[in-house]
């Protein structure tokens, strides 16, 4: 009888593929190979080394980076109105009748929440992105659990921003369900490493995050191009809802948002920074938000690990700071796929 | 990389800091390791009686000396008698005195002992001074003994073994020795003229329930750098009966003055008492032994309390960094394990679950009210409370008392909880809710029953090093840039490419 030879190596494969297969884990020193970046070392590594505790109202706070990004020339959405006392609530309306479409935020939300979007204001009152018709009372209630804090992290009172509406980009048409595309860059001091576009999805409810269903489109650093899509960490091709293909999908004007992005940095003052942006029709691509936590979603969506290109980043020693042309050049050139 | 060193001396200091804590708590003040641990506590009392001349009188009874053994507690019995405890580095001893003293006259001295932990090796000896030889023919049967003895071993501890084999033999040198000697006395005279250091002792064989027992004598031998107790009259020593060497370097036990016919006799009485009783009423004298039972009763059952806490916190830290599992409010988990002590498992986690969901169920009407949050905050904490009056009433009714302790629960923590989790419902739906209630739900079970444990209790409240320990793990979780569990599931797609 033929007894198959175990050998300690071979148990150990067998057993270490079983764990592997039955708890769908990766292998550590694969993913460490591969430069994927974790949550630990994102905090500890960069967020906490790169980022200044001061400069975290510049982000978290929309109404201080609209400000400040005016002041630097950088293009955000156009602001109409802010609403900060519960009086004032009533008054928004003479500004809001000469704004046939306006989007109110909460100054301090998060996650899209408290994200009122008013496409068309006809005979039937405010006409929502989903087309449903809601009355003056109801814009007034957002209004005022805006003020209230009910968006807003820790509960804290809050006010509202009024911006004119983005009309999105037709690059983007087909590609997002019932929601607003957006295009992330993460900008490591002041250099973008890398990028994705995030689709909403029905599953996602509108909504661009990727945890929640919604579709991450890798870009290419370089290109604009995309080169890679997943939906729930799984690759696909096509969007889940239009079944449009998603490989062709390629942003003109590429380097004009890298300079954008690129250019976030010495107006946030935050080493390690997400950014993330819209293309209008009319304006071209515009500031939408910062976030000083950018998420780790980006390396699934681009099938490749930041760390590489943080590194690369990190052992570049120049004495006088780069201006922005000069960090896409080394973008645009240094990088290599 | 910036300089880890520093951070890397902190924790090496935490670790020796906790590591000497726990060492000076464990081998100084005696507490023991685990919290069932028991010790034999051995009485003894001593009653001395004399009859007294009629003028003054004095008696002095010799003291143990610090051994083997640990004085836990001791006292005197004495009628009309002054009494006076010396010890000092030289001698210990107890000292009666009477003016007067007429008739028979009975004094007592009780103590408690316990064995040590750590045995002191003792003092190493000076080398035997060369003795006057004894007179012939005993001399040379000395010698010859000496001789053969020295002449069959290979050392010191053989050549001892040796002495003491032919000294109980039918030798007929040890026979003629012994017809003028004692056992001990010629044992003694043969370790000094074989260069052995060696001294008489006097000690009691403890057996429990012994009464009217006298001292044994017993001889130390200084062999490979301890000394080793020996029993020379009766052979070898019994394993089983520990002996507590009562007199050493001092040749008498009593001295009577003004009085006689003194004798004394001894009792033994065991008992087994908790370690750590012992470890602390041993250590009431001293003033800072790095304890907590100094305390008054009531502050040192809140830190029982307060001092689970950190274990708690190196479970929640453990859980998120290393695991990375998703609660709901990063210290929720630790407050809902401290009420599980309180209420049992099984009564905390049905409170629990119940009180948060009829909440979240209230929580969702309330909501459609617009209130403003610390209207609605506030709101939460009274329904918090009405629920755990009416399950109380409810429980009562059912003649469940157990349920009665769901008061325990943080009512502030139990409506921010629920007020938490309904904004999460809304804003990434009922799987998240799922996924980050369960998660806290079962770090805080993972962190009551490491709270809950007798062992880690004992550890937390005695040794207060332990804390530095958890500190020490803290600090070095916080600087863990690994992924975590959860992540190697996360980015798994990015492992199966190519």
């Amino acid at each position: 009888m033929q007894v198959p030879k175990m050998s300690m190596k071979n148990i150990r494969l067998s057993i270490k593929s079983a764990i592997e297969q039955s708890l769908n884990y990766a292998d550590p020193r694969l993913l460490h190979s591969r430069g994927i970046m974790g949550m630990n070392q994102r905090n500890v590594a960069y967020v906490a080394r790169y980022n200044d505790r001061r400069c975290y109202p510049n982000v978290d706070n929309k109404l201080k980076t609209k400000e400040l990004a005016l002041e630097d020339g950088i293009a955000v959405p156009a602001l109409i109105d802010t609403v900060i006392y519960q009086h004032d609530v009533n008054f928004v309306f003479e500004t809001l009748d000469k704004h046939p479409s306006f989007c109110i935020k909460p100054a301090n939300g998060s996650g899209g929440k408290g994200i009122l979007v008013i496409v068309d204001t006809d005979q039937d009152g405010y006409r929502k992105a989903s087309g449903e018709h809601v009355s003056k009372d109801y814009v007034i209630r957002h209004l005022s659990n805006t003020l209230a804090g009910l968006f807003s992290l820790g509960g804290v009172t809050d006010f509202a921003i009024i911006e004119e509406l983005i009309e999105f980009d037709p690059i983007f048409e087909g590609l997002s369900h019932e929601g607003v595309p957006d295009i992330r860059i993460i900008v490591f001091k002041g250099y973008p490493v890398m990028a994705m576009a995030r689709l909403a999805t029905h599953a996602s409810d509108g909504k661009a995050n990727l945890h929640q269903g919604a579709v991450g489109v890798g870009i290419d650093i370089k290109t604009g191009f995309a080169c890679a899509a997943v939906q729930h960490n799984q690759p696909i091709t096509h969007h889940p809802d239009t079944q449009r293909s998603l490989e062709n999908l390629s942003i003109g004007g590429w380097p004009d948002l890298l300079k954008l992005a690129s250019s976030c940095y010495e107006m946030s003052g935050l080493g390690y920074l997400g950014v993330d942006l819209v293309l209008d029709k009319n304006r071209g691509p515009l500031v939408l938000e910062l976030n000083a936590r950018p998420g780790l979603s980006i390396q699934i969506a681009n099938k490749r690990g930041l760390l590489p290109r943080l590194q690369q980043i990190e052992s570049l020693q120049h004495r006088r700071p780069r201006t922005v042309e000069e960090r896409i050049n080394y973008v645009l050139n240094e990088f290599n796929d | 990389m910036h300089n880890r060193t520093p951070f890397l001396v902190i924790i090496a200091g935490l670790l020796v800091l906790g590591f000497s804590n726990v060492y000076y708590r464990h081998v100084e003040v005696g507490i023991p390791l685990t919290p069932g641990e028991r010790v034999d506590v051995w009485q003894i009392e001593a009653e001395i009686s004399f009859d007294g001349n009629g003028g003054p009188a004095t008696a002095s009874l010799a003291l143990p000396r610090s051994g083997q053994f640990e004085l836990i507690e001791e006292f005197t019995a004495s009628p009309a008698f002054g009494v006076n405890v010396i010890r000092d580095d030289t001698h210990a001893e107890a000292l009666w005195s009477k003016r007067e003293v007429a008739g028979p006259q009975t004094l007592y001295y009780q103590a408690a002992f316990t064995e040590k932990t750590s045995v002191d090796s003792g003092a190493t000896p000076t080398r035997p001074e060369a003795r006057e030889p004894l007179p012939e023919p005993y001399e040379s049967s000395a010698q010859a003994i000496l001789k053969g003895a020295y002449e069959r071993s290979g050392n010191q501890r053989s050549l001892v073994a040796q002495i003491l084999l032919t000294l109980s033999s039918e030798d007929q040198n040890a026979a003629l020795l012994l017809s003028e000697f004692s056992r001990t006395e010629a044992f003694i005279y043969l370790m000094d003229i074989a260069k052995v250091s060696s001294k008489m002792a006097r000690g009691l064989l403890l057996e429990d329930g012994r009464r009217n027992q006298r001292l044994v004598p017993l001889v130390k031998v200084y062999v490979d750098g301890k000394w080793d107790l020996k029993n020379i009259e009766s052979g070898e020593l019994d394993a089983d009966k520990p002996i507590l060497v009562w007199l050493e370097d001092r040749p008498s036990l009593l001295d009577v003055t003004g009085g006689e016919n003194s004798r004394i006799r001894f009792s033994i009485g065991k008992r087994t008492s908790s370690a750590l009783t012992q470890a602390n009423r041993s250590g009431v004298g001293e003033k800072w032994d790095f304890g907590l039972y100094h305390l008054p009763i009531t502050e040192q059952n809140l830190f029982k309390g307060i001092l689970l806490i950190p274990i708690g916190a190196l479970v929640v830290v453990f859980m998120r960094i290393i695991v990375g599992l998703r609660t709901s409010g990063t210290f929720m988990p630790i407050l809902i394990a401290t009420s599980f002590i309180q209420t049992e498992l099984l009564n905390g986690l049905i409170g629990f679950i119940s009180i948060v969901s009829i909440g979240l169920a209230i929580r969702s009407y309330l909501s459609k009210l617009n209130l403003l949050l610390v209207a609605r905050i506030s709101a939460g904490v009274m329904v918090v409370i009405g629920l755990i009056v009416l399950l109380t009433m409810i429980a009562f009714q059912l003649g469940i008392s157990d349920t009665l302790k769901i008061t325990f629960f943080p009512m502030i923590i139990m409506a921010w909880t629920i007020e938490r989790m309904s904004i999460l419902w809304e804003e990434e739906g009922s799987k998240e809710v799922f996924v980050q209630g369960f998660g806290s739900l079962f770090v805080a079970v993972l962190a009551y029953l490491c709270m809950d444990n007798d062992f880690i209790r004992h550890w937390a409240f005695n040794f207060l090093g332990v804390h530095a320990f958890i500190m020490a793990g803290v600090l070095a979780m916080g600087q863990y840039t690994g992924y975590r569990l959860s992540e190697l599931k996360r980015f798994r797609p990015l492992a199966d490419q190519h």
